[in-house]
């Protein structure tokens, strides 16, 4: 049953990578389009779905800011979407700790683009603390690529 | 005849009865690293092959505890002089004393007519030529681990002056599956990791299960509807209820000494509180407010203290309070970072979590910051959880990755001391674990 199961969810994502070749592969439960590794809101990959902080910091660098300034236009586009911001964290720190750091990185995007003219009722935050990484292992390259929060779309709105 | 008055208890009490005793054996465990002190078990005894069968089983339960605790060394039976076959008869000492045995300990089983079993035991010893302690139980035959671990209780407790912990429980987070997609279930077994199973089904992300003072009840975070929230659950009945209706993700839950209250962070609009929710009046209580993080709180076992964590200065570091929030004191002034504080049970020591120069460290300190000292340190080692007995630490550890392959996470146990570091095994990886109180 496993390996029937596993053989058409390759199949389907075979199909459809084939046919969308120049886009990348929606994830049903985020509503993002991935591809290698990286994560958009849109299908044509322009607008990044990933902001990323330093060390037990929940500060946005100019560069976050620019990604977010691109999510903002996207939801002025796209005025019937709903955004779940996820704030993560690399494995260095405590579970708790990190599940109250993820909360505040989440936050933090929440603060920015209210603050840019987003209406509140349409975010809302959700901290995965260290439990779901974007990349495995554990050396630095992994850590800075884990700590960030990602812009999904809510799908249960 | 006076050393072998038998007292007979029926059912789940007894009472040990103390002999008059002159610079009896004692081990002191508190002051460093002990070498195991060798014992000598008399296999216990049984008559008809039945009865052979379940001493047996008592007898390697007895030896796997008494080893595993790091304190005892079991002589290998090979070696034993004497075989004794009742087990109300004096031991002949010197045969025990020549093969360096401290202690005897010599046991029987009898089934009963009606289906019960009689477990006798006897501590012996063996260089003052006393008895330590001895009582037998009338118990359903089912229960037999829970006495064989009652009678190595007792054993620990004789001869280190300590509680033992072997009749209790361990509830842990079994983990599966790659990182990214990673399935965790709460899961229950023995300490000895007898009688395991999983409490939830995997289809929800599950952490930091904790026991409530009956242990009967968890408290723990799951991600249901994909919000983080605190859960209570009944262990036997599984019956799975939310702690409060907070308005945002609650984390980091933990049992009030009593148990009447949850106490936890609440985070909203990037700030973590900390309060406090009773589970029977349903009132809430709102303990800090600091713009920041406040995390990971745990009761004195007094309830009068609050040890936590925070970021208030800068940093994460370890403070206490009292349980109205007032009266917030730094007590974590050692390099580095500082989390998950936990409350001895005994009151003496906080053990913690500490983050510095890449390396994770799991300490002690008293209550007032003095004496810090490490017991474990890793790649990643954190959330320490205490036996009952105050004397030892379990913890999560994360081995050092090989090349990009990430390192494995089991639960080990460490004496407060430092020493007799121990894996406890467990089916499937492990983290966060809590040891329940002792069982009644």
């Amino acid at each position: 049953m496993f390996k029937i199961k596993t053989f058409s969810i390759l199949a389907a994502s075979f199909i459809l990578f084939s046919c969308t070749q120049q886009s990348g592969i929606e994830d049903v439960t985020t509503g993002l389009y991935e591809k290698g590794g990286m994560a958009y809101l849109d299908k044509n990959m322009t607008v990044p779905a990933k902001v990323y902080f330093d060390y037990d910091s929940y500060l946005l660098s100019a560069d976050s800011e620019g990604t977010l300034d691109l999510q903002i236009t996207w939801m002025d586009e796209n005025p019937s979407k709903y955004i779940l911001i996820e704030g993560h964290c690399d494995e260095r720190g405590t579970r708790e700790y990190n599940l109250a750091l993820g909360e505040r990185r989440a936050n933090t995007v929440k603060e920015y683009v209210v603050s840019m003219g987003i209406s509140e009722d349409r975010v809302n935050v959700v901290t995965y603390g260290k439990e779901r990484p974007d990349f495995e292992g554990s050396y630095e390259d992994a850590w800075q690529k884990n700590r960030r929060a990602v812009t999904t779309l809510d799908v249960d709105r | 005849m006076k050393y072998l008055t038998k007292i007979i208890l029926f059912f789940f009490f007894y009472l040990s009865f103390v002999f008059n005793v002159n610079a009896e054996l004692k081990i002191d465990i508190t002051s460093g690293y002990t070498e195991p002190t060798p014992v000598g078990i008399n296999d216990f005894i049984g008559v008809t092959d039945e009865e052979k069968a379940l001493a047996k089983q008592i007898t390697k339960l007895v030896i796997a505890d008494l080893n595993n605790s790091g304190l005892f060394k079991v002589i290998d039976p090979k070696a034993y002089i004497q075989k004794i076959t009742s087990p109300s008869v004096i031991p002949k000492f010197s045969d025990w004393r020549v093969i360096n045995a401290q202690a005897l300990i010599v046991g029987a089983a009898t089934l009963n007519t009606n289906g019960n079993v009689r477990i006798e035991f006897r501590l012996w010893d063996v260089f003052a030529e006393q008895q330590m302690a001895g009582w037998a139980f009338s118990t359903a035959r089912s229960n037999w681990r829970q006495i064989s671990h009652r009678i190595a209780d007792k054993v620990y407790e004789r001869l280190t002056g300590e509680i033992g912990y072997f009749d209790t429980r361990i509830a842990y987070i079994a983990e599966s599956g790659p990182s990214k997609k990673r399935i965790k279930r709460l899961a229950i077994m023995d300490q000895d990791g007898a009688n395991h199973r999983f409490l939830t089904d995997g289809n929800n992300l599950v952490l930091t299960p904790r026991f409530s003072p009956s242990q009967q009840e968890l408290t723990y975070l799951s991600y249901i509807g994909r919000i983080p929230r605190v859960y209570l659950l009944d262990i036997e009945t599984g019956k799975q209820e939310i702690v409060g209706d907070f308005p945002g993700m609650t984390f980091a839950p933990r049992f009030s000494p009593y148990g009447d209250e949850v106490i936890m962070s609440l985070a909203a609009e990037g700030n973590s509180d900390i309060y406090t929710y009773n589970l029977k009046t349903n009132i809430r209580k709102q303990l800090t407010s600091y713009r920041g993080i406040d995390t990971s709180p745990s009761y004195s076992p007094n309830g009068k203290r609050i040890v936590f964590n925070s970021d208030r200065g800068g940093s994460p570091q370890i403070y206490t309070m009292n349980n109205k929030g007032k009266n917030i004191k730094r007590i974590s002034f050692g390099k580095g970072s500082y989390s998950t504080p936990v409350w001895s049970p005994r009151g003496d020591f906080i053990a913690f979590t500490k983050f510095h120069n890449k390396t994770f460290y799991i300490g002690v300190m008293t209550p007032e910051g003095k004496g810090e000292r490490v017991v474990a340190k890793g790649f990643l080692v954190e959330g320490p959880t205490w036996t009952p007995n105050g004397r030892m630490v379990a913890y999560t550890k994360k081995d050092y990755p090989k090349g990009k392959k990430e390192g494995k996470t089991r639960i080990f146990l460490i004496d407060v001391t430092g020493y007799h570091e121990k894996e406890i095994i467990t089916p499937l990886e492990a983290s966060d674990p809590s040891w329940s109180p002792l069982l009644n």
